[in-house]
């Protein structure tokens, strides 16, 4: 395992080399929540100066990464020099980064907590600004009958989506939508209600429950 | 209608064991073996072991008033682990309690233990969970490094963070302690009984000073370090801060612990826990479909996914035996 210096952006971040902007800035905003000041979670790992001399690294990481150009420049520097050189940035100076390092920490979280909560259509009314975040919100990540969790658990079933289709007879392209929770490609009413039984059946998950969670969710 | 993964393995295919600590008490271990084990025994062939020797309660968790046959039954009466694992009513699930009322099994003579964390490693089910004691002494952190999967249970709060980095730390000494003797570089281990005494810093550090005496042997236990890879479990979770939090300290691990975690997922406090522990109910069956019950059973499936996915070596199958394993499995019981 490298150390925090030996590690080039993308490492710094946590992110492929062939990550989308969306995916490094949401990369970055946990960054950013990792290394903030007086926060419970470092204050045991790292002395002040090594907090603030990782959050330097991170914001040096995202002004590259977060630059289309720079980007470029740095992506074929890492194509080139052994790891260690390509630690090093690519310009000395690290400019401001787009997002405020200032940024009050739970203006970050709620911001974060966008990325991280599983989008799903069709849901309630967004928590008003400077509201606390409702216990439903922390539901969101644990519907029942959500596309993701449903997925996670064919997937650790070690089942395809083909023998999935096989054995529910319901095309493949449905239930790819119904895991994606792309709801507008799918059949709404009673059918989707029956997609989301056999699925669920082939799982040997309870039909009646999931199928009810939907309706109150999506109600 | 597809049948389940995963029933009665047979005998020569090696299940899943996974470890369930964390350095603090009261973070939720024992919460979190004892209802990972019943989720997965609908499905599959689990046992429970409680490896908290000095204070066990994996039975109370699981809603078990009466106990015949105990682990002190294994170490001080030469009865097998498989005989005293007991079959919980017609589930899949098999306990192995700890014993209450037997002094000293906190402090267990080396051959007893030796013996029980080979008996352990043999166990034939599909999945082997192991419930540990709080602290990073040896007796927790020994039962720790043996699984396929360490999984660390943090709550939201700063002691319990704090522990969870000291027994990653401890975790990755005796880790490191083990190769040296496995490999016979044993002049390396005066280095690692120096930092001991030492103010721990890092165990990048203490690599690096490896590597200057002997870089092929550092190499070797870079190596096996890589092998050792902590997941991690926030529970008790009551804000959305909270839920960031098992990233975050996944994140540092990872950059200054020296070793590779992950993060598994977050549960949420629920007041109705507490309450089926009083009236002995185990919680997921109680209340299969809360958000905690719900987290719960995600976790699960993320473990089966991860240990499926890269076992450890010492457990490593051909893959011949993979796909004749995985075959077994797939049939319907």
């Amino acid at each position: 395992m490298k150390k925090l210096e030996e590690l080039n952006y993308y490492e710094v971040l946590n992110v492929e080399p062939s990550a989308a902007r969306e995916q490094i800035e949401k990369a970055y905003l946990l960054a950013l929540a990792t290394f903030r000041p007086d926060w419970f979670a470092t204050y045991s790992l790292l002395n002040e100066e090594e907090r603030e001399k990782s959050l330097r690294r991170v914001e040096q990481a995202f002004a590259v990464l977060s630059d289309p150009a720079r980007r470029k420049t740095y992506d074929s520097l890492l194509g080139q020099a052994p790891p260690g050189e390509a630690a090093a940035p690519a310009s000395g100076v690290a400019e401001s980064s787009v997002l405020p390092a200032s940024d009050s920490a739970g203006g970050l979280l709620k911001r974060l907590g966008g990325y991280l909560r599983p989008k799903v259509r069709q849901q309630a009314e967004p928590v008003a600004k400077g509201q606390e975040p409702s216990h439903s919100n922390l539901s969101d990540g644990y519907m029942l009958s959500g596309g993701q969790y449903l997925r996670t658990i064919r997937l650790s079933r070690g089942l395809s989506l083909e023998a999935m289709a096989d054995s529910t007879r319901i095309n493949i392209g449905y239930l790819r939508a119904l895991e994606e929770e792309q709801y507008d490609r799918l059949p709404s009413g009673s059918y989707l209600h029956y997609m989301l039984a056999a699925y669920a059946k082939s799982l040997k998950l309870d039909a009646d429950w999931i199928v009810k969670d939907f309706k109150e969710k999506h109600s | 209608m597809l049948s389940p993964v995963g029933s009665v393995i047979n005998p020569e295919q090696k299940g899943y064991l996974w470890a369930v600590g964390g350095g603090k008490g009261g973070t939720g271990k024992t919460f979190v073996s004892a209802n990972l084990g019943l989720h997965l025994s609908a499905y599959l062939d689990v046992t429970v072991i409680d490896a908290d020797l000095g204070s066990p309660n994996l039975h109370t968790f699981l809603g078990v008033k009466n106990r015949n046959l105990t682990l002190a039954d294994f170490l001080y009466r030469r009865l097998q682990l498989e005989q005293v694992a007991a079959r919980m009513g017609h589930s899949k699930l098999r306990l192995v309690s700890g014993s209450s009322d037997t002094l000293g099994l906190g402090n267990l003579e080396h051959f007893r233990k030796q013996r029980l964390l080979r008996q352990i490693q043999e166990m034939r089910s599909a999945v082997t969970l192991l419930d540990i004691g709080a602290g990073t002494h040896f007796n927790c952190v020994d039962f720790f490094i043996i699984a396929d999967v360490g999984i660390l249970v943090i709550n939201p709060e700063p002691a319990s963070v704090e522990n969870a980095y000291q027994f990653i730390r401890a975790a990755t000494l005796r880790l490191l302690e083990n190769s040296i003797r496995k490999h016979k570089i044993q002049h390396l281990l005066e280095r690692i009984g120096a930092y001991r005494q030492e103010v721990p810093r890092s165990i990048h550090g203490l690599l690096e000073l490896f590597a200057k005496e002997d870089p092929g042997s550092a190499d070797l236990l870079a190596g096996e370090l890589e092998q050792f890879r902590p997941c991690l479990v926030v529970n008790k979770v009551r804000k959305d801060d909270d839920v960031v939090l098992g990233r975050c300290v996944a994140d540092l691990v990872n950059k200054f612990l020296a070793v590779r975690a992950e993060f598994l997922g977050a549960i949420p406090f629920d007041e109705q826990i507490d309450a089926c522990l009083r009236c002995f109910t185990p919680y997921v069956t109680s209340h299969p479909y809360s958000q905690a019950a719900c987290a719960v059973k995600l976790i699960a499936e993320r473990l089966m996914t991860i240990s499926r996915d890269g076992r450890r070596s010492s457990l490593m199958v051909e893959p011949a035996d993979e796909e004749a394993g995985r075959t077994e499995l797939l049939r319907s019981s």
